[in-house]
């Protein structure tokens, strides 16, 4: 009996939960993917940027894939409202394009990462 | 003839027992049927569209296809009550007698038709009923499940009108330009070209702006609305069957004179036969 309630009680929160679409999971894959890139100290200046390259181009593609992606709006979860409310952080390759700017600099100025934000930070230390 | 007469007045006092109540009580069995066979994927046409849709669905139906039967055979009944109407005038006595009653049984199926006409148009409209119904419910959980994903789909929107404005610069970006295109981006740019033309195409429609004006609360409405018509036509049928009672009232009514006049003469006859009279065979006596 305390078997079939387990049960049930899985069941139901499997149909409840909220559907994180296959696209958008993909997209933020590729996106944690180029971050990583951006992030490592331990590439060399060209590789790094041949592969943020690369990267650059597949994240185009995803992040198209969930423009277009009409599923994605039907039972959205918390992941997917918010990817969609952030734009600028979320959609890095339209982003960067629209403002004309290199794809890590945008992030960086996106998270507040700016050179004069930096120098700040160094005054306060001091 | 007293023989048929008998038949005649057993007849009629069936016709007056059949129609005694002012409510036609005889249980009636309809023939035919009518489910309606549309897909789903049909919901989503405009209310005006998809009554038009029901309507053809109906019309290959096996209810239809008895509906229409009885109407031609009411028309028939109609024509026919109409040549004895003015037959009757031209004969007397027997054949008057005789026309009178074929009056009543025509008078007697002439109801019992119409009634099952009316009984058919209001499974027909109930049905209809039950189809809106079905399609109002559906529409108000899909406007409640929506207005939670309004926020996400406006966002998606936006996002959709500002990428679209970005493709034409994202082509243009050297770096995409000059890369070895991906099997998903050289089948975007072909296939976005034709969306976007078709879209263009869409937009200019004449139905295209028909469509767009009905947000779902107006769909509601709209079907709101074909219920409420449907509802007032079963109304309509309530007061032709309310008619149609009287009218067998009526009918009841003439059965009975008939009966009483035919009575009354077999009683003459009947008493003259029955009792003998002597001055019938003062003769027999006198020789």
């Amino acid at each position: 009996m305390k078997n079939l309630i387990m049960l049930t009680l899985l069941l139901i929160s499997t149909f409840l939960n909220p559907s994180f679409a296959a696209s958008i999971d993909n997209m933020e894959r590729t996106r944690a993917m180029l971050i990583t890139t951006m992030l490592d100290p331990n590439l060399k200046a060209d590789t790094k940027q041949s592969r943020i390259n690369d990267l650059k181009l597949k994240l185009l593609d995803k992040e198209r894939m969930v423009i277009n992606d009409k599923k994605i709006i039907q039972n959205p979860n918390r992941h997917t409202i918010k990817a969609f409310e952030e734009f600028e952080l979320s959609f890095l390759v339209h982003a960067s394009i629209e403002k004309n700017l290199e794809i890590s600099s945008h992030w960086f100025n996106e998270i507040g990462l700016t050179t004069s934000n930096l120098e700040n930070t160094k005054l306060i230390t001091k | 003839m007293k023989i048929k007469s008998n038949k005649i007045i057993v007849f009629l006092i069936l016709t007056i027992l059949f129609f005694q109540n002012s409510k036609i009580t005889y249980a009636i069995s309809i023939e035919g049927e009518w489910k309606p066979q549309i897909v789903e994927k049909m919901y989503v046409l405009p209310p005006k569209q998809l009554n038009r849709v029901l309507e053809n669905d109906f019309k290959s139906s096996s209810l239809a296809a008895t509906l229409n039967k009885k109407d031609i055979k009411i028309r028939d009944r109609q024509s026919k009550i109409n040549k004895l109407n003015e037959a009757i005038l031209s004969f007397d006595g027997e054949e008057k007698i005789e026309l009178q009653h074929q009056i009543i049984i025509e008078k007697k199926d002439y109801i019992k038709d119409m009634h099952q006409l009316l009984k058919m148009k209001k499974k027909e409209l109930n049905t209809k009923k039950q189809f809106f119904k079905k399609i109002e419910n559906k529409l108000i959980v899909k406007n409640t499940l929506g207005k939670s994903n309004n926020s996400i789909e406006n966002e998606r929107n936006k996002i959709i009108e500002r990428t679209t404005q970005l493709d034409e610069k994202i082509f243009d970006n050297i770096l995409i330009s000059n890369s070895k295109k991906s099997k998903y981006l050289n089948a975007y740019s072909k296939n976005k070209r034709a969306i976007d033309s078709l879209r263009k195409a869409i937009k200019k429609h004449p139905m295209s702006q028909l469509t767009s004006q009905l947000m779902p609360d107006n769909k509601i409405q709209s079907i709101k609305n074909l219920v409420e018509n449907i509802e007032t036509e079963v109304s309509i049928i309530e007061l032709k069957e309310e008619l149609l009672n009287y009218m067998a009232k009526l009918v009841a009514l003439d059965a009975m004179q008939l009966a009483e006049n035919l009575s009354d003469s077999n009683e003459f006859i009947n008493n003259q036969s029955i009792y003998n009279d002597p001055n019938d065979v003062i003769e027999f006596f006198i020789n």
